[in-house]
């Protein structure tokens, strides 16, 4: 029974504590048994934090027992990528250089989720500094992926992907600076949603690109990510740059969106470039065979083409390491985290726990952030990158115009073998090129499962809508879901 | 191209000296490799457009808070993670010689 209770969704276990049928103690000890028996072949989590989520599962247990609702994600297990900060645990963005850090904060995405009654299980894998497509820059060694241990789970919330695939959590928070979110969500075969650059508060989360970067959520469908969306959203005074939706984000409008979901009348865009660049004939099939779902289900399909297809990898990889080498300058060795042994003077110090701290992912993006910078070369290679963001941009909103959304592969790969691409890194960024452009573009998108391929292994099914159009992209989701009808399947028995 | 140029041993190690970044030898040989294939790439692109005002712009602009004095971490919790403090800051080795 206790395993049964790990493949319900956050929706189902939420209604279910809150009206006092279990106990939010009970579904936390029956996750924790799931996630002792899979973690030795999995390694999806850096660390469990059960007795700080034992305290808040008895407290969940309290409030309904003296009659109060403790939220609509009451008693629901929470995986967190540890990138995102929780006051009083170790936090280190999977990097020797904040091995040890306590933060003195919890990142506001966190902290609305445990307010909305949801109980942190863990801390989740990822590549450093969420730097990488596989999670296998991370100092704590690769996560796998749930459905063939032999590859990667895709990163950089590798551990985020696998862990709710694997029925550990039924919901984790990511991030998402080039697809971070979405390539594991697609890989792992669950639902990944990057929002709207601004509408989730990145307070608490450990900068990488802070232009790109976005916080939400991954979960095993539309409906339990919407319900983690409506407690997630809103402007935050800590976060300058997060912004009010032209909704009312306390109407819970994700969980109505997701209700009333229909494809009937909808015009899906169809991208040709992205198609074509879709490597694997696997991927592909199962992607037309989803835009042939959605037709039957009485979705539009038009080809709306992208002509920048090709400028936004080199466009990210100029902006992402051009931000991370000015947001990383912050680890010096001085005020948290790791520090050489003797240093020789102050120097010697920076270079030395620096040099020591990162591994070679982060220092290449640190050097070549470094350089498209530095006086001499930035007009001639930052500057180049923001054009090619700006073109990227009004090429996707101009394709939008007469679409609801555009729908393609999310990664133009399945999963690939662990160390496959780790020594050839524009081999790793490739995986990146239908995912990066809502990014650049700071646009909504999600990712969510249309299919196997005969090995068994997952395939995602991208959706990119307009700005601030996040509960009608969910809504689409939840549409395609049901037009899909895929048969229910668990890895790691 | 100057000594910044990243497709060589020098021009990877001037990088890193200005990102403060010390670099086994393995590490600069791979990332001069990696570098020139990474430049090719990005020099796919067309120049850029001479007037970039409004790309440089990035995302919107917000609305900034109020500029209030308001509660902040306690100098205590601030220090709390430092590798190394004294007399209530943060302690590094000597900056001028003879300190």
């Amino acid at each position: 029974m206790s395993d049964a209770l790990c493949w319900q969704s956050a929706g189902t276990l939420a209604a279910a504590v809150r009206r006092g049928e279990r106990s939010a103690v009970e579904v936390l000890e029956a996750h924790l048994d799931r996630a002792r028996a899979v973690e030795p072949r999995l390694g999806a989590f850096v660390r469990l934090c059960e007795e700080r989520a034992r305290r808040a599962a008895e407290e969940i247990d309290r409030r309904v027992a003296g009659g109060e609702d403790p939220g609509p994600l009451a008693g629901v297990p929470l995986g967190v990528k540890d990138n995102l900060c929780v006051r009083g645990v170790e936090t280190t963005a999977a990097s020797r250089i904040l091995s040890g850090y306590l933060p003195p904060y919890t990142a506001t995405a966190v902290a609305r989720l445990e307010a909305a009654g949801a109980v942190v299980l863990g801390k989740l894998n990822l590549d450093e500094f969420a730097m990488g497509s596989s999670t296998e820059t991370s100092a704590y060694g690769p996560t796998r992926n749930p459905w063939d241990p032999e590859r990667v789970p895709g990163g950089s919330s590798g551990g985020s992907a696998a862990s709710v695939a694997a029925g550990e959590v039924p919901l984790s928070l990511g991030s998402d600076t080039g697809g971070s979110i979405r390539q594991p969500a697609a890989l792992c075969g669950c639902v990944g949603v990057k929002p709207t650059y601004g509408l989730v508060s990145r307070y608490g989360l450990i900068a990488f690109a802070s232009s790109l970067d976005q916080v939400g959520p991954l979960a095993r469908t539309c409906a339990d990510a919407a319900l983690a969306l409506d407690a997630l959203v809103g402007p935050d005074p800590r976060d300058a740059t997060s912004a009010s939706p032209p909704w009312d984000p306390a109407a819970r409008p994700f969980a109505a969106a997701v209700a009333a979901a229909s494809l009937e009348g909808r015009t899906l865009g169809v991208v040709p470039e992205y198609l074509e660049r879709t490597a694997d004939p696997e991927v592909r099939t199962a992607v037309e065979k989803a835009l042939g779902a959605a037709e039957r289900a009485g979705a539009r399909l038009r080809e709306v083409s992208l002509r920048s297809a090709d400028e936004a990898i080199p466009a990210y990889q100029i902006v992402s390491t051009a931000e991370a080498s000015s947001n990383l300058a912050r680890y010096d060795g001085v005020r948290f985290g790791r520090r050489c042994a003797a240093p020789k003077d102050l120097e010697d110090l920076y270079a030395r726990t620096r040099g020591e701290g990162f591994g070679r992912e982060v220092k290449r993006r640190i050097v070549l952030g470094t350089f498209v910078l530095s006086s001499g070369f930035y007009e001639a290679y930052y500057l180049r990158g923001q054009d090619a963001r700006r073109r990227v941009r009004a090429d996707l909103l101009a394709a939008l115009d007469d679409v609801d959304a555009l729908v393609g592969p999310t990664s133009p790969v399945p999963a690939f073998r662990l160390g496959e691409r780790l020594d050839d890194p524009l081999a790793m960024y490739s995986v990146d090129v239908f995912s990066v452009s809502a990014n650049l573009a700071g646009l909504p998108a999600l990712s969510l499962p249309c299919g196997f391929t005969a090995a068994g292994l997952p395939v995602g099914l991208q959706l990119t809508g307009r700005p601030f159009a996040d509960p009608d992209l969910l809504a689409l989701g939840r549409g395609l879901e049901e037009a899909l009808a895929l048969p229910k399947r668990r890895p790691l028995p | 191209m100057t000594e910044l140029d990243p497709r060589t041993p020098e021009g990877i190690a001037a990088l890193a000296r200005l990102a403060r970044l010390a670099l086994d030898p393995e590490e600069a040989r791979a990332f001069g490799d990696h570098m020139g294939r990474m430049l090719r790439w990005i020099e796919s692109l067309p120049p850029a457009r001479p007037d970039l005002g409004e790309a440089l712009a990035g995302p919107p602009r917000r609305t900034l808070r109020a500029d209030r004095v308001r509660p902040s971490l306690p100098p205590e919790e601030s220090l709390a993670g430092a590798p190394e403090r004294a007399a209530g800051g943060f302690r590094v080795p000597a900056v001028l010689p003879g300190e």
